[in-house]
């Protein structure tokens, strides 16, 4: 019985400085720490999910009636045909074009201030709006346009190509406007790139295209992968540059909610729309992030 | 014949080639805005007609541009504040490794970014104008908080992971409450971070259009939805003198950015 009494000391008595330890820690003050995060979750529930339920709520004004209207309506549903369309193409000329640029950017240039240069050129326009962006081809692109100068001055064509107000000029201003994102992460996936993999390959007797392909095409296909993605999500739901280059001759997706909220102000269709486009880019939202997270684990391996 | 990992010589001048054509393709709008922003013509002439720097006095006495740009600075600065004021707490608060439910509340912070923003646009129009703020100063601070916050949050996230935490364990161990420990070890360990989020969440609500689009008003429309407004009908120097100018002036801040801490940190997607 007087064993039982001479137990060590209890953490009832730490002393002062252990308990501060144990604060900055945020062990045993767990709830505490939720006080803190109580003001950005409150701000991202009101700016964010209410309105988003808001709009759902209203995309069911009268059951499901909007949505069988939508789902069965030839115009939408040839709208969203061309905002696929348009977005693939525009994302398969994007990854490719990418990747070539990456690829170069890791294995051509040596010079550091080279490197910067390029990563000034890609960083800085996602600091400048897509307007201004799409503006400048639609200067470009026009029949008097410079590119149209080109192709009359190499006499590729008589009158020029037609390049705007088409189908054509909405995919050139989405690859300019995707281009950055895509590039940035397939340079990512090429610095985390092991090089000696690439050496091995050599000094087992592959030659430059089959190390290519077998060993580093295979080894940056996930930063590929989500930089595509990432792009896909972006082409179907942008809305100023297709409004910008197709001069209302090209209609996608988000210029029919626009004009569903602001011209004709249906918001119940508008919210069925938007419901639609959000399912659309959340599977490409959700495939992206599965991506990151198995490259995340296969580069901590 | 090339040795080992080296890139062949011909493979090596093709891919400088690429990179000279690429970066024409990504130089090229910019060259074009400025030439078409500088002809004494009075439409878009590229190659220039000229030199003149008229088209900048103009648009920039001219009240409606100069309110456009006023209101989107306020805007995107207001924004940036509150968004920074909300994110550095939660950060904390999702780096303590105690605190429950940590993954659903850094997932719920993030999806704002992840979201359509005509989606979210659609959205908020509907409710702003159910609490009777809609295209009004407030919601406009409102609606581009929740743009910037996202940026904020995973910068200062991001920097805090990557710090050492025991500096505030040593930090209490010499008897520093936490306000102290927070001003003298956590902020600094912060600031890289923070200050990258900042530029990011301001660049996002500047650069905004989709969600802007619906909130604007004829006296309150931010220098984007003017310019797109503007772009739908006429067309002349002016709108390029405007762009010029948001062009230059991301172009100085990437050039800051690369002296302070480097581009990748403002190119990151994390």
């Amino acid at each position: 019985m007087s064993t039982t009494t001479r137990t060590p000391a209890q953490p009832t008595d730490t002393p002062p400085a252990g308990r501060r330890r144990a604060a900055a820690l945020g062990g045993g003050l767990s709830w505490r720490q939720w006080v803190l995060a109580v003001p950005a979750v409150l701000a991202t529930i009101i700016l964010f999910v209410a309105p988003l339920g808001q709009m759902v709520a209203s995309s069911f004004t009268g059951g499901a009636s909007a949505y069988r209207r939508v789902l069965t309506d030839g115009l939408y549903f040839e709208v969203t045909l061309t905002t696929l369309r348009i977005s693939l193409i525009a994302t398969a000329i994007t990854v490719v074009v990418g990747y070539a640029t990456a690829w170069c950017m890791a294995r051509c240039v040596r010079s550091a201030s080279v490197q910067r240069a390029l990563l000034l050129l890609l960083v800085t326009p996602l600091f400048i709006s897509a307007v201004v962006r799409s503006f400048a081809w639609l200067v470009l692109l026009g029949k008097e346009g410079l590119v149209n100068d080109i192709v009359r001055a190499l006499g590729l064509s008589q009158e020029g190509w037609s390049l705007l107000y088409n189908e054509t000029g909405v995919i050139i201003g989405l690859v300019y406007i995707l281009l950055p994102y895509t590039t940035l992460s397939i340079m990512a996936a090429f610095e985390a790139l092991d090089g000696r993999l690439e050496r091995a390959a050599a000094d087992l007797g592959a030659n430059a295209w089959r190390r290519f392909t077998s060993v580093t095409l295979p080894l940056t296909v996930p930063g590929v992968a989500s930089g595509a993605l990432m792009a896909f999500a972006m082409a179907v739901t942008g809305y100023v540059t297709p409004a910008v280059l197709s001069g209302g001759q090209v209609r996608v997706l988000s210029m029919l909610i626009y004009e569903q909220t602001l011209v004709t102000f249906d918001w119940v269709t508008a919210s069925v729309l938007a419901v639609l486009l959000l399912a659309l880019s959340l599977t490409a939202v959700i495939f992206y992030l599965r991506m990151l997270k198995r490259y995340a684990m296969e580069g901590a391996r | 014949m090339s040795q080992g990992m080296e890139t062949g010589r011909t493979a090596r001048a093709a891919g400088r080639v690429w990179l000279l054509v690429v970066s024409l393709f990504l130089l090229a709008p910019s060259m074009v805005l400025l030439g078409t922003a500088v002809t004494t013509t009075g439409y878009l002439a590229f190659p220039p007609e000229g030199f003149t720097l008229g088209w900048f006095a103009q648009v920039l006495s001219d009240p409606a541009w100069v309110d456009s740009i006023v209101a989107s600075t306020n805007i995107a600065l207001i924004a940036t504040v509150v968004a920074a004021v909300l994110a550095v707490p939660a950060a904390l608060a999702l780096t303590s490794p105690r605190m429950p439910g940590r993954d659903t509340v850094e997932a719920l912070l993030t999806l704002p970014m992840l979201v359509p923003q005509i989606v979210l646009g659609v959205g908020l129009l509907q409710l702003l104008l159910v609490l009777g703020v809609g295209r009004t100063y407030p919601g406009f601070v409102m609606a581009h908080t929740i743009l910037a916050l996202p940026f904020v949050l995973r910068s200062v996230l991001t920097s805090l992971r990557g710090a050492p935490r025991t500096l505030e364990l040593a930090a209490a161990d010499l008897g520093a409450g936490p306000w102290r420990r927070f001003i003298h070890v956590t902020l600094p360990l912060m600031r890289t971070g923070l200050g990258a989020g900042c530029l990011l969440g301001f660049a996002a609500s500047y650069v905004n259009v989709e969600v802007s689009m619906f909130l604007s008003a004829p006296e309150l429309n931010p220098l984007p939805v003017k310019l797109l407004n503007q772009v739908a009908y006429t067309v002349d120097p002016g709108v390029s003198a405007v762009s010029t100018l948001t062009v230059v002036l991301a172009f100085v801040a990437m050039l800051i950015v690369d002296r302070v801490s480097g581009l990748k940190a403002a190119g990151a997607p994390s």
